[in-house]
């Protein structure tokens, strides 16, 4: 105690003179930065830097917001110290009361880490993906990318396997430049939650690669509980959606908004542990998986069926386009496939059912929603698929080219018009 | 009802709010009612085996006491722990017996058909049993004398936090704190607090994160393993299962301090003993204590020459392992355990015959200490790695004798190269031993320096909500 009162006045200095260096030399310390690790930084994010320069600076100003947080806890921290040693009935709990207080100060430093790439970096594994992480970092440097309209990727693992961002953006980043903020096993809910927590501009492509595995696949979307908090009980009740919530998935979610190092557990869990541990049971289910496709469809199919989730998605899918629209983005929406195994056992109703709501959705929206099937870029067969939902790198590439070809004439303008 | 439940949580704010508002007397009757909640939640019908027993020890202890005639006494205290172990060994051990028995005839060629009961074992049946048998043997003994408040009886069987896990706190140790107001004060509070934070960071991270790769071990068709992953599975368990009922008991210690109340330790350093006598001192200590009181020494421990002892510390061991589930593998654990005590105490009894005299009682200084110290070291890790076996045939259970033999080959080879589960496994092992190395420390939370305790509490608080597991799973000792 008696060292970090001694540290309290330096750091306040360090801060202030931080600020002070940063609000008159940051931009051009971030130029000269840019020049030097130019190179390094187009190689580790593979070309996704929109602007390197910007990109340091931002980083810069990361820090410092977050020596500033860190120096703001530190001091209401001592404050409630002393104010507790003034205080005779809570010596005997005082490091109890401060130890929960510490904990509280942490989840508040948490929560603004939380917003920024720095902070997320520290948990990024480029083989060992932790998806949260990747995708909180791809939110933070959406603001960014200017100058140029932008295309959003969003959905779950079939969005992420059907459409390469990096191609995107080799080929047309200059015009579009493209991220992607997919989740795995996202439903429609989280992706309603997941939009309103974009920043999300003007002109934005929003692109989301749907299919019957979505819709018929009962998910309830308790599984993104990073996005869903306590303003989004009376849409949850009103879209019809709370009784097909788990008590434990809101219950969750809710823990998650109160105290966010609770909520981004499985990235530091991740860190902390490595990943064959916790991705274990996921690993063992993947295994447990015929390896003959034709069976695994033949007892996956009847899995799919319009349940009590479809009315609740179809509600919230018009929702998440509404509210796009009032936004002034564009949303794209392709219909997607499946494995033709897969297709043949499955119900042909439901496909007819899923583009009978895909194509009610175009008219939402102002005229600001397309829906397109997938078939239009290329009808895929049975090698072009790792397993039942996901393409493979090659049939991901020819699908990515497709739909350029079709961005290209619909959304981007001519190159020099922006 | 689990403690890692949040209606547990809700229920336990409700009892505490209420307890501290109203008189030792209500506290009792609250308490009782309380528990009573407790147990019925897994299912109500168990209400009624809890409410027999109670009743049944009530009523013989009185009677005991009462009864002038040391033959009729006999008698009484026969008949009370024939009652007890029988609805143990019926809701228990039925199906085991009767299938064991029937494969025994089977094996001289006949045939018997003995119904197969669909019985359902009540949570805890084992600790509760063993705690009332042992109020009705202490009075009996006459070290103890008859509860008179049926009240205070019903509380000190069923109280919840020991009720379905333990510790199997001894009538002489608990009834008195029923009977007799309890008397706050700010350090038990805080101390209690500090226990259940503890048992919580122990279940939630050691425990129930290790679970899963425990279960991936030992599923059919994954060992054997080509790499040193036996041994992981073996080290993860052994700290799972520490983690669980370590946990448990710490949360157990902690509601009963909340509460005025004060138990017996569960556990010490069980990882950091040398030898299998050391081991039984640190590791379910109140279990421990129960089969040495009411078992060995009864049987006459080690009083009546060597053969007397082996045979004494064999069914100790053996009954212990089956106290824990009907099952050969448990069985085979106790034996192995009893070897084990059997083999170390003939060594100790060589050692002092052939090397006591050439041991120099005062040790010259520094670098004997050092030695002595490196001995120690070598004997904790050679005895966890002894342990570790015991557990593979704790977990493997009786139906997986091809895993366990599987385990026992690779186990044998030495691991050229370690799985990615090494770091995970290693780093929250190392996390069990430092807090079983610093074990008694835990227990005087309240005299610490003022910044250890933040920074502890800050530390175990983020631990829990940064690495934990809340699927509300169940601790493994409630299955005894």
């Amino acid at each position: 105690m008696i060292h970090l009162k001694r540290l309290q006045m330096p750091a306040v200095v360090l801060v202030v003179v931080s600020w002070l260096t940063y609000a008159v030399a940051g931009s051009a310390i971030s130029r000269l930065a840019a020049k030097r690790f130019n190179v390094f930084l187009a190689r580790v994010s593979g070309g996704k830097v929109a602007d390197p320069a910007l990109f340091i600076q931002g980083r810069i100003r990361e820090l410092l917001i977050l020596m500033t947080v860190a120096l703001v806890l530190g001091l209401i921290g001592t404050v409630l110290n002393r104010w507790l040693k003034r205080h005779d009935r809570w010596q005997r709990a005082h490091g109890l009361i401060m130890g929960l207080a510490g904990f509280a100060l942490l989840n508040v430093f948490v929560a603004f880490a939380g917003t920024t790439v720095l902070f997320w970096s520290a948990f990024f594994n480029k083989i060992q993906v932790d998806n949260l992480a990747q995708y909180q970092i791809k939110r933070a440097l959406m603001p960014e990318a200017q100058g140029r309209r932008r295309a959003i990727l969003i959905g779950n693992s079939q969005t992420n396997r059907s459409i390469d961002e990096v191609l995107m953006n080799e080929m047309i980043g200059k015009r579009l430049w493209t991220t992607e903020l997919t989740l795995p096993g996202t439903h429609s809910f989280d992706l309603l939650t997941e939009t309103r927590n974009m920043p999300l501009g003007h002109g934005d492509i929003i692109i989301c690669y749907l299919s019957e595995v979505f819709f018929f696949g009962n998910g309830k979307g308790g599984v993104v509980s990073e996005f869903f908090g306590f303003e989004e009980i009376p849409d949850l009740i009103k879209l019809g959606g709370w009784d097909l919530f788990t008590p434990s998935s809101i219950r969750s979610s809710l823990a998650g908004q109160i105290l966010p190092l609770y909520r981004d557990r499985s990235s530091i869990a991740h860190k902390v542990l490595g990943w064959p541990l916790i991705n274990l049971k996921q690993l063992e289910f993947d295994r447990s998986l015929e390896h003959d496709m034709e069976r695994q469809a033949a007892r996956r199919a009847p899995q799919l069926k319009a349940g009590v989730t479809y009315g609740f998605d179809q509600a919230v899918l018009t929702r998440m386009v509404d509210e796009l629209s009032a936004r002034g983005c564009d949303t794209l929406l392709i219909a997607g496939h499946v494995h033709p195994a897969l297709q043949r056992h499955m119900d042909p109703a439901l496909r007819q059912s899923m583009c009978g709501f895909l194509e009610q959705l175009q008219t939402c929206g102002n005229g600001r929603v397309t829906v397109v099937d997938g078939a239009r870029f290329f009808q895929p067969v049975s090698s072009d698929f790792v397993d039942l939902v996901h393409f493979n790198d090659d049939a991901q590439k020819r699908f990515t080219r497709k739909l350029i070809e079709y961005l290209t004439v619909t959304y981007v303008p001519p190159r020099g018009s922006l | 009802m689990v403690f890692n439940s949040v209606v547990f949580l809700v229920f336990l704010a409700v009892v505490l709010v209420l307890y501290y508002q109203i008189k030792h007397r209500s506290q009792n009757l609250m308490l009782v009612l309380a528990s009573y909640l407790f147990y019925g939640w897994w299912d109500w019908r168990f209400l009624g085996l809890l409410l027999f027993t109670t009743f049944f020890d009530y009523w013989c202890a009185l009677r005991l006491e009462a009864e002038p005639n040391p033959t009729r006494k006999k008698w009484f205290l026969a008949f009370s722990m024939i009652t007890n172990l029988s609805a143990i060994g019926f809701f228990k051990y039925y199906n085991f017996f009767a299938g064991s028995f029937e494969r025994v005839l089977s094996t001289f060629g006949m045939k018997a058909d003995l119904p197969t009961l669909h019985i359902l074992l009540p949570v805890g049946i084992s600790f509760y049993t063993f705690l009332s048998m042992s109020y009705t043997i202490d009075v009996y003994r006459g070290h103890l004398k008859a509860a008179r408040n049926p009240l205070d009886f019903m509380l000190y069987v069923s109280f919840f936090p020991h009720l379905v896990a333990g510790p199997i706190v001894q009538a002489k140790d608990l009834l008195p704190q029923c009977r007799n107001p309890r008397v706050f004060n700010q350090d038990q509070i805080i101390n209690g607090i500090w226990l259940c934070l503890l048992g919580y960071f122990k279940k939630v991270v050691i425990a129930d994160r290790l679970s899963p790769f425990v279960d991936w071990g030992f599923s059919t068709g994954q060992a054997p393993f080509s790499d040193g992953t036996s041994w992981l599975v073996l080290y993860a368990f052994a700290f799972q299962i520490y983690g669980d009922f370590s946990g448990y008991s710490d949360i157990a210690r902690g509601l009963a301090k909340l509460m005025g109340f004060e138990f017996m330790h569960n556990f010490k350093a069980p990882y950091l003993t040398r030898n299998p006598a050391e081991f039984w001192q640190h590791w379910h200590i109140s279990l421990s204590r129960w089969l040495r009181d009411y078992l060995y020494i009864p049987l006459g421990g080690n009083r009546q020459g060597t053969l007397c002892t082996i045979r004494n510390l064999m069914i100790t061991m053996i009954l212990g392992g089956l106290w824990h589930g009907a099952g050969l593998a448990f069985l085979a654990w106790g034996l192995f355990h009893g070897i084990l005590l059997v083999v170390h105490r003939t060594w100790n009894s060589l050692q002092r015959a052939l090397f006591a005299p050439a041991i120099p009682t005062s040790l010259p200084d520094h670098s004997p200490t050092r030695l002595l110290r490196c001995k120690h070291a070598l004997w904790v890790v050679l005895f966890f790695h002894i342990t570790c076996v015991g557990w593979l045939l704790f977990r493997a259970g009786s139906s997986q004798w091809s895993i366990i033999s599987s385990y026992l080959v690779t186990l044998c080879i030495m691991p050229t190269q370690w799985s990615g589960f090494a770091w995970p496994v290693l780093w929250l092992g190392a996390l069990a031993l430092l807090l079983q190395w610093k074990h008694s420390a835990m227990d005087c939370f309240a005299h610490w320096a003022a910044d250890r305790q933040v920074l502890a509490v800050a530390a175990v608080l983020s631990g829990i909500a940064s690495l934990g597991v809340f699927e509300g799973s169940s601790f493994i000792y409630f299955q005894f």
